[in-house]
């Protein structure tokens, strides 16, 4: 990629001269692969003056195009000669880092350029004139250079200080440069003396300039006086000279016609001399010089004077003058005769010459000698040819003595100052007007000009005078009428003269031009002005005065009328002098100068007005051209906008808009010329407010987020265009409608500056440093909600991220569940739901971004569900190896209503399992699952996510199976009995429930399990008694009783097993005794009991109702003694009977203790009594089964 | 019928179509000008300038056009439209030399100010392009106001003549020429154009 530049043919100087050209060639090449192309530009101290032809090129691949680089440098001193270094850029579009620059140099080359002025141009002097000599070195190169004049009459010598010096480029040097006359000139009118000056380089041409020295004379005016009484005196003495001491004067020669032909003359008269010379061997002595005077150097016109001649001679003896020619040099002025006689003709100078030829022998003595007069005497006479003078003709007129020269040729001259004679030329002064001022001047003719005035006789006008010196009557007549006097003029010579002569002043109406000034005209506009005059004698006539300038062209003046018209064609000031005369005799004249400025026609060249800020000052200058100034300026039509004015005199509008809008309005330029030319322009001044920019503040953006942002401004005109200086943030562009627009792609905050221009003219602008701070996307992250339940508190933080914390949430949609809210600081949503079901809301983040804060929206939902619920029916008992049975949660409520079911703690007992999908338990429980109680927690979980819970602590008691022992009891009748039927059971759960029907007056107790009671069995027979000892003992055979228990544990299992009861009776063991103690009458027969130990043993034991059980009974068994014998159950009783008071007759038995008590009366002694005694153990619970023993006892009356 | 959103051209590219306009229309201004007899009347000296200041308008405006194609405005060959035809109509019916030379500076006044401040709102990259023309712009300016100067108010053979070019010529300047020709100290810009005035068209590119 890239391009590449080469000179062609290796030729990279060139030589271009300043204000030249010249070229170069290269040639580029595109050495890229893709079309491109080419800027080139020139770089370097050639950049200004050197460019590039083509500057861009496009090249296809490879391809090269040539170029041409153009020197023109300017012809300036400030371009300095030498190789100034350049390049020619290259660069490639494509690829930037591809460009190049090859390098050359240009060889600039010098030049001279000299510029030489005068100043002044020419000066005055006496001795000498300064100058300024001004040497400008316009060349680039330093000169230098050497001053030198000269002046074509040699009348000069020249002082240049410096005389040589170095002059830089571009520089101007100011040499002091003095002209000085080589001879002194005393006296006489001022006389030019030409010169020139020049400046040589050391290469190059010389340059030139032309001056002139105005030389007077160096005798003061005061001097002529003096000079003039000293020239009277000398010419006195001349008088006595020739009259009395005349002097040898050889010759005086007649005047020769005029300088011409004497020069010729003298030419030829050098010639015969010198012919002479060599044809005689010994000639006379012949002067080296001659030496002309006059008497006085001034002579008056009309008169003569004589001059004479003087040879100065180199041998002592003198010698003979040559025959001499005279010629003047200006015959009009003076001539002189060929005998010397000058005649003067008129004012003025002139040269008398005399010029002779020497004698061959002669020798030019370096010393002239004493002067020797001689007569100019007719000699070999003069030449008629005035025009052929014997000798060259004398160059320097101030000089009165000349050297012979070697050519034998010989002369003298003399300057003769011709004076005429002295006459009052004005007799008749102009016409004084009365009251006007006066000026008019005397006059003399003749004279050296050097003239005294005075009134010698009258007097002069009342309010004039004169000045002596010039001749000047001024002053302001008062007084009309003519008056005469005599002035007397002296001229101070020489020759002192005077004159004298009567003036005539008139003094009359004056007549004046009562025009003073003209308006001005215009181009192309017709033009008529009259010019008007006053006193004097009417008609006038008009002219304009000679030489004092023109009419503007295409004006002419009328004479007779005095009317200046016409239309003028060009533009300008044109100053002129018109007079006007009057018809008097003499006529009376009055000037006045005047112009007539011609301007271009009027016009109003503004061409817009720019547009006015409300409430800022507003100042434009309205601008005309032509017509005569000054211009008055005013509103013709409409208005201005309120709060501006028009000055009428300068056309400013001016002043401080108050309302905004446009106003148009048309300008009326008039100027003051009369009639007054008139210009309309028709503006509009359109008023707006000040450009404001409104954006202050910018809203932050988001790193890939679309950001879109207005700048706005105020004020102006529209559209405004909008500009930055600074960097946006990358991904972000600022378009000139003033929106920002992209996709950030960098955080951090990035300041620059706008700039807003309108499109008023001018335009307003105005710019504002505001920045962009960009940051990350704001974005809700939470992505939903979990359900809520009613009555559950509830609490979830949204959350985001991004933008600028902190953060403000709202609802902007929709609606929370009721009992629910938002924290619009931390995005909390708490509370309690109220009610089921499913609220859908969009909810809503702001950041807090200035001016803006960004938005982040959710739209999302809370499903609002019931709590979780079941029941969970009681689990009942695990048996092992028990199918179990199909458990199933009931009542489910809440939630999604789609749950899931896990134990969540715990386990179920071995062999169990639960259903996810329906909560039921059910399986067989293992034969070797562990017993006891089983714990879990049973938990229900809906479908949502998260999701809703319910769990319930559960237990499962596994059990052994029930099993019941069959009881095989034994009891003891009428003895408690008690004994738990618990311990024949295993397994199961407790409590167990026992049922079976009474066994043996036993009674299960259904939920202790106990048997109890007092078994009550029969005594078959009621016993059988057998002596043991002394005691007697009644066995009863045991009897076997056998029923159904039934043992049902607590969940309902029962096993009925037989339970076998064997019942067994106590032996009644009882002690009889063995006798019983007599009976006498009377004794107290009490508490005799039959048996020892008061009662029997055993047996069914005494009854609730029956103290020990048992019951005594006697019975008789017989009988005997002498006389009946009463008995009672065959106890004793009274021998009378049994009968009488109970106790007294009879003994009885205590059936409950088996005492025998009681008393008898008469008992006989002897008898006796036996009976038996019957012991019966009643069954107390079976009154039926009793056990009976007996035994018999015998009672003795004593 | 709505109209279609208005396309702003870039700061860059309005100014340039503004300034390339304006010189259009010195261009158009100075051509009629040298064709009319007025111009005539202010001498050769006159003459020469006004043929050579219209080649370097000429090239003005191809340097300001040349600056819209690198930054894809489109070029603008017509002259500006506000000022065009007043400058027309007025070059029409003058027909001294002031008039025409007063024309021609108040356009060169226009587009020295115009540049100007324009140099001001631009971009860095076309600061020095305006400010360069400016001056040029301004020399003309004085250039012309020092002519006006002469041929109104005198001596008018300065500039008709060849005198001016002597330096006798020169001492006879009048005094104030230097104030009227460059008559700011500090170059004004009230009077600059607007912005979106040279535009012919809002196209982004050629």
């Amino acid at each position: 990629m890239g391009v590449a530049v080469t000179f062609d043919d290796d030729n990279v100087s060139v030589h271009v001269a300043p204000g030249g050209r010249a070229t170069c060639s290269l040639r580029v090449q595109n050495t890229g692969m893709t079309v491109d192309g080419v800027l080139l530009d020139v770089l370097g101290d050639v950049g200004d003056w050197a460019s590039v032809e083509p500057g861009e090129v496009n090249l296809l691949p490879g391809a090269s195009a040539p170029v041409t680089v153009v020197f023109a440098p300017p012809r300036s001193a400030a371009l300095a000669p030498g190789l100034v270094p350049f390049g020619l850029r290259a660069m490639s579009r494509e690829d930037p880092d591809g460009s190049q620059i090859e390098e050359g140099t240009v060889q600039v080359e010098e030049f001279s350029d000299l510029g030489v002025s005068l100043v002044p141009k020419s000066a005055t002097g006496r001795r000498s004139a300064r100058f300024r000599l001004i040497v400008e070195n316009r060349g680039n190169r330093p000169e230098h250079l050497m001053v030198d004049a000269s002046d074509a009459d040699v009348k000069l010598a020249f002082r240049a200080r410096p005389e040589t010096f170095t002059a830089p480029p571009g520089a101007a040097t100011f040499v002091r440069f003095t002209a000085v006359p080589r001879k002194t000139f005393f006296k006489g009118p001022n006389r030019s003396l030409p010169f020139e000056v020049s400046v040589h380089p050391d290469d190059g041409d010389p340059v030139a300039a032309d001056g002139v020295m105005l030389e007077r004379q160096i005798l003061p005016g005061w001097l002529l006086p003096v000079l003039g009484v000293a020239l009277a005196l000398a010419a006195v003495i001349i008088a006595l000279w020739f009259v009395v001491l005349r002097p040898v004067v050889h010759s005086a020669a007649t005047a020769a016609a005029d300088a011409g032909h004497a020069a010729k003359s003298a030419k030829s008269a050098a010639g015969s001399a010198s012919q002479a010379a060599s044809s005689h061997a010994i000639p006379p002595a012949s002067p080296s010089a001659l030496d002309v005077s006059v008497t006085s150097g001034t002579i008056l016109t009309s008169s003569t004077e004589l001059a004479t001649v003087t040879g100065s001679f180199k041998s002592t003896g003198g010698g003979t003058l040559p025959t001499l020619v005279w010629t003047s040099s200006n015959p009009k002025v003076a001539t002189v005769s060929q005998t010397g006689v000058v005649t003067g003709v008129s004012a003025g100078s002139a040269t008398i010459t005399a010029t002779g030829q020497a004698k061959a022998s002669a020798t030019p003595s370096p010393t002239p000698s004493p002067p020797t007069s001689a007569s100019p005497g007719p000699g070999p006479g003069p030449s008629p040819d005035a025009t052929q003078p014997p000798g060259p003709t004398p160059s320097d007129t101030t000089s009165s003595t000349l050297t012979a020269a070697r050519s034998s040729v010989i002369s003298g001259s003399v300057t003769v100052n011709v004076v005429a004679k002295v006459a009052v030329s004005s007799t008749v002064l102009p016409e004084a007007a009365v009251g006007k001022s006066y000026s008019a001047s005397l006059s003399a003719a003749g004279g050296t000009g050097a003239f005294t005035w005075s009134v010698s006789k009258g007097s002069l006008p009342a309010g004039l005078s004169l000045t002596p010196g010039t001749g000047a009557i001024s002053g302001t007549p008062t007084k009309l009428g003519s008056i005469s006097f005599t002035v007397h003029v002296a001229d101070a010579g020489p020759p002192t003269q005077f004159a004298t002569g009567v003036v005539t002043i008139a003094m009359v109406k004056p007549l004046a031009i009562s025009t003073s000034a003209l308006p001005g005209a215009a181009v192309g506009v017709k033009y008529s002005q009259a010019l008007a005059a006053i006193g004097g004698t009417p008609p006038y006539s008009w002219s304009v005065s000679p030489g004092s300038g023109n009419l503007p062209a295409g004006l002419a003046l009328d004479p007779a009328t005095g009317a200046i018209t016409g239309t003028p064609t060009t533009s300008g000031t044109s100053s002129f002098v018109v007079q006007v005369a009057d018809s008097a005799k003499p006529s009376q004249t009055s000037t006045e100068s005047l112009s007539i400025t011609v301007t271009g026609p009027l016009e109003l060249t503004t061409l817009s007005l720019p547009t006015a800020v409300l409430d800022t000052r507003y100042s434009q200058m309205l601008a005309g051209l032509g017509g005569s100034q000054p211009y008055t300026w005013s509103i013709s039509t409409g208005s201005l906008p309120v709060g501006l004015t028009l000055s009428p005199t300068t056309g400013v509008i001016s002043g401080t808009p108050t309302t905004a809008g446009s106003s148009t309005f048309s300008i009326g330029l008039a100027d003051s010329s009369h009639p007054a030319l008139l210009a309309t322009g028709t503006f509009t001044i359109t008023v707006v407010s000040s450009l404001v920019a409104m954006t202050s503040q910018l809203p932050s953006g988001q790193v890939g987020q679309s950001y879109t942002t207005q700048l706005v401004a105020s004020g102006g005109i529209k559209p405004y265009v909008w500009s930055v200086d600074g960097t946006l943030p990358p991904g972000l562009k600022l378009a000139p409608s003033g929106a920002i627009t992209g996709t950030p792609t960098a955080t951090g905050m990035f300041p620059f500056t706008v700039q807003a221009v309108d499109s008023s003219s001018p335009p307003l602008s105005v710019t504002a440093t505001l920045s962009v701070t960009v940051v990350s996307p704001l974005q809700i992250t939470t992505t939903s909600l979990p359900e809520a339940v009613t009555g559950t508190s509830y609490s979830q933080t949204e959350q985001a991220t991004g933008g600028t914390q902190p953060y403000t949430w709202s609802v902007s949609a929709g609606n929370l569940p009721l009992g629910l809210s938002l924290s619009p600081s931390t995005g909390a949503i708490t509370g309690t739901a109220l009610s089921a079901g499913t609220s859908a809301f969009t909810i809503s983040v702001k950041d807090a971004g200035t001016p803006t804060s960004h938005v982040a929206s959710l739209s999302t939902s809370i499903a609002v569900v019931e709590p979780l619920s079941f029941t969970e029916p009681n689990l009942p008992d695990a048996v092992q190896g028990v199918s179990y049975g199909d458990v199933t949660p009931g009542h489910l409520n809440g939630g999604s209503g789609t749950y899931g079911w896990s134990i969540t703690s715990g386990a179920l007992p071995a062999g169990l399992s639960l259903d996810p999908s329906t909560g039921t338990i059910s399986g067989t429980t293992s034969a070797s699952a562990a017993l006891g109680a089983q714990n879990f927690t049973l938990t229900m979980a809906d479908a949502a996510t998260p999701s809703l819970t319910d769990s319930q602590a559960e237990t499962i008691t596994v059990f052994a199976p029930l099993q019941v022992t069959a009881p095989q009891l034994s009891a003891t009748s009428g003895a408690t009995f008690s004994q738990n039927l618990n311990s024949f059971v295993t397994g199961g759960r407790a409590p167990y429930t026992f049922t079976a029907s009474s066994i043996g007056n036993l009674s299960v107790d259904s939920a202790t399990g106990v048997i109890s009671g007092t078994p009550d069995a029969p005594c078959p027979g009621g016993g059988s008694a057998q002596s043991v000892g002394s005691s007697i003992e009644v066995q009863c055979p045991s009897s076997f009783d056998t029923e159904s228990l039934t043992v049902t544990d607590a969940n309902g299992n029962s096993i009925t097993v037989p339970m076998s009861l064997t019942l067994t009776v106590a032996p009644m063991i009882f002690d009889p005794v063995s006798s019983l103690p007599d009976i006498s009458d009377g004794d107290n027969y009490s508490q005799q009991t039959v048996v020892n130990g008061m009662a029997p043993t055993g047996g069914y034991g005494p009854s609730q109702n029956d103290i020990g059980g048992f019951s005594f009974a006697t019975s008789k068994v017989s009988t005997s003694g002498a006389k009946p014998i009463h008995d009672n159950n065959g106890l004793p009783c009274n021998q009378v009977g049994c009968s009488g008071l109970a106790g007294t007759a009879q003994l009885n038995i205590d059936s409950s203790t088996g005492e025998i008590s009681g008393s008898l009366g008469d008992v006989i002694h002897g008898q006796e009594w036996t009976f038996k005694v019957t012991i019966t153990d009643v069954d107390p619970l079976s009154p039926g089964n009793t056990i009976t023993a007996s035994f018999q006892l015998s009672i003795t009356a004593a | 019928m709505p109209h279609p959103a208005l396309v702003i051209a870039p700061l860059d590219t309005q100014v340039l179509q503004t300034a390339a306009s304006l010189e259009n229309l010195a261009v158009t201004s100075y051509r009629a000008a040298d064709r009319l007899a007025g111009i005539k009347h202010g001498g050769p000296m006159l003459a020469e300038f006004v043929a050579r200041t219209s080649s370097q308008h000429a090239g003005h405006a191809e340097t300001f056009n040349a600056a819209l194609a690198r930054a894809g405005g489109r070029q603008q060959h017509a002259p500006d439209p506000r000022y065009a035809s007043a400058v027309s109509r007025a070059l029409a019916t003058r027909t001294d030399a002031a008039s025409i030379v007063s024309i021609l500076q108040s356009l060169e006044d226009l587009k020295t100010q115009t540049y100007t401040r324009y140099a001001s709102l631009s971009s860095p990259g076309l600061r020095r392009l305006f400010v360069s023309v400016a001056i040029v712009e301004a020399e003309h300016s004085a250039f012309l106001l020092a002519a006006l100067d002469l041929l109104t108010a005198g001596p008018a053979d300065l500039l008709t003549t060849s005198a001016g070019l002597t330096p006798a010529g020169l001492g006879r300047l009048p005094a104030t020429i230097g104030v009227r020709a460059f008559p700011h100290a500090f170059y004004p810009t009230a009077g600059a154009s607007a912005i979106d005035e040279g535009a012919v068209g809002t196209g982004a590119s050629r």
